[in-house]
């Protein structure tokens, strides 16, 4: 019959190695899991009350639906803000896994 | 000890979203509105304004006492915010009140968890914090929508909630608003030989208005000669149904308490005029914060789904009414 005989640095480098792939375990699952970075942009479609004319911009503080922001380039009416919205765009992030 | 440690790593994260939306709040009242006192201003909100809800065990007349107490509210809550700032414009008024309104619901569900959670550990009720454990991370995803709304208010956007004002917007344009109730405005303007009157809040503040009040008033000076009336609001949509569907149904969209929606429902079956309903679908988050394009697009389809109706099932000649039902921010 074999006798183990574990001796005192064997058991600590055993448990260090088993530490470090719980460690290892727990980071490639949290990298794996990362939430996808969103980026938003907030856009203004300044349009012709004649609907001749449309360009889209980005949003600034003061805008809003039915604003009035000049004239038209092509047929001098009014020019407005028609709609206000944010596209967004979703990156999923690099998994290692 | 593992639920504990779980729900108190929440609590603090929910802590954070309080204490940077308390920020927010007081950022925008003392930068953009520049008005001194802003942290006094927020700290004496958060904690007031509740409201005890009606005694329902004797129902008669239920609906007008509620309705009385939420008016009583919102007066104090206007009252207020026009004692502390007086000189902003009302439309920016408007939208500080949502960005109070949104801190002060964080705050409150931020207490009741720590109640529960508390409360369970006090008594060593295990069941309780297991149960707490269980549902606070679908809490922290909601509360996250709430934090992230204080921008969008206080830069005046329109929010997936203001989807009915901007079909209503659609038909209108820039023609003339009259007001019809409190926060409320309509334009009549002519459609295919119809005449529409539409009803929407008056914008470009956070206002949702009295919509219910302002149909009933104006199918009572009609004297009930109106041939349909159309309702078009933001809805919650189930898990999995795709953000910007439009859906077609009967009755009244709209999404309050209760007063404004039986005021549509009673004039209607008092003049026995149908009453449509159209829906723009969106998830809570997406109804509170930000415009999306797929919602804008819902929008779209949602105007075209109102000329629809209209052209199907109203004669030229006829009267009808349109209500965009939600809040106007960002949308004259």
């Amino acid at each position: 019959m074999i006798k183990l005989q574990i001796d005192t640095v064997t058991l600590l480098i055993m448990t260090l190695v088993l530490l470090f792939i719980y460690i290892m375990f727990t980071v490639i699952k949290e990298l794996s899991t990362k939430k996808p970075e969103v980026r938003r942009r907030t856009i203004a479609i300044h349009s012709c009350i004649n609907n001749d004319y449309e360009i889209r911009k980005e949003f600034k503080i003061g805008d809003y639906v039915g604003k009035v922001i000049g004239k038209c380039p092509r047929c001098g009416a009014a020019l407005i803000i028609k709609a206000i919205y944010t596209e967004v765009e979703e990156r999923p992030t690099k998994s290692i896994t | 000890m593992r639920w504990s440690r779980f729900i108190r790593s929440k609590l603090a994260y929910i802590e954070t979203l309080v204490t940077s939306s308390r920020n927010k709040t007081i950022q925008f009242i003392s930068r953009v509105l520049k008005v001194s006192k802003a942290e006094e201003i927020v700290n004496n909100f958060i904690d007031n304004f509740f409201v005890i809800e009606p005694v329902d065990i004797e129902p008669t007349d239920i609906i007008r006492r509620l309705e009385h107490l939420l008016n009583v509210r919102d007066t104090k809550i206007k009252a207020y915010a026009e004692k502390f700032l007086p000189s902003v414009p009302k439309e920016l008024r408007y939208n500080a009140i949502v960005a109070l309104e949104i801190t002060s619901v964080l705050n409150s569900v931020y207490k009741s968890l720590r109640h529960y959670f508390l409360l369970g550990i006090k008594h060593n009720n295990w069941a309780l914090v297991m149960q707490l454990a269980l549902i606070i991370p679908q809490l922290v995803k909601e509360l996250e929508g709430y934090h992230r709304a204080i921008d969008s208010f206080t830069a005046g956007k329109p929010v997936g909630d203001s989807a009915g004002p901007l079909v209503a917007f659609n038909f209108i344009g820039l023609s003339e608003r009259r007001p019809i109730a409190e926060d409320t405005v309509y334009s009549v303007v002519d459609f295919e030989g119809r005449k529409l009157y539409v009803i929407k809040a008056e914008g470009p503040g956070a206002a949702v208005g009295k919509p219910g009040e302002a149909v009933a008033r104006i199918v009572e000076e009609l004297k009930g000669r109106v041939a349909r009336i159309i309702t078009v609001d933001a809805a919650l949509k189930l898990e999995g149904e795709e953000s910007g569907g439009i859906a077609e149904g009967i009755g009244a969209a709209i999404g309050d308490p209760g007063p404004e929606k039986i005021k549509i429902e009673r004039i209607a079956s008092k003049y026995n005029i149908p009453v449509d309903a159209v829906i723009v679908k969106m998830s809570s988050e997406e109804a509170i914060n930000e415009m999306t394009s797929k919602i804008y697009e819902g929008v779209k389809k949602a105007v075209e789904k109102v000329k629809q109706i209209i052209l199907e099932k109203t004669r030229a000649g006829d009267i009808v009414v349109i209500a965009g039902i939600g809040n106007t921010v960002g949308v004259y």
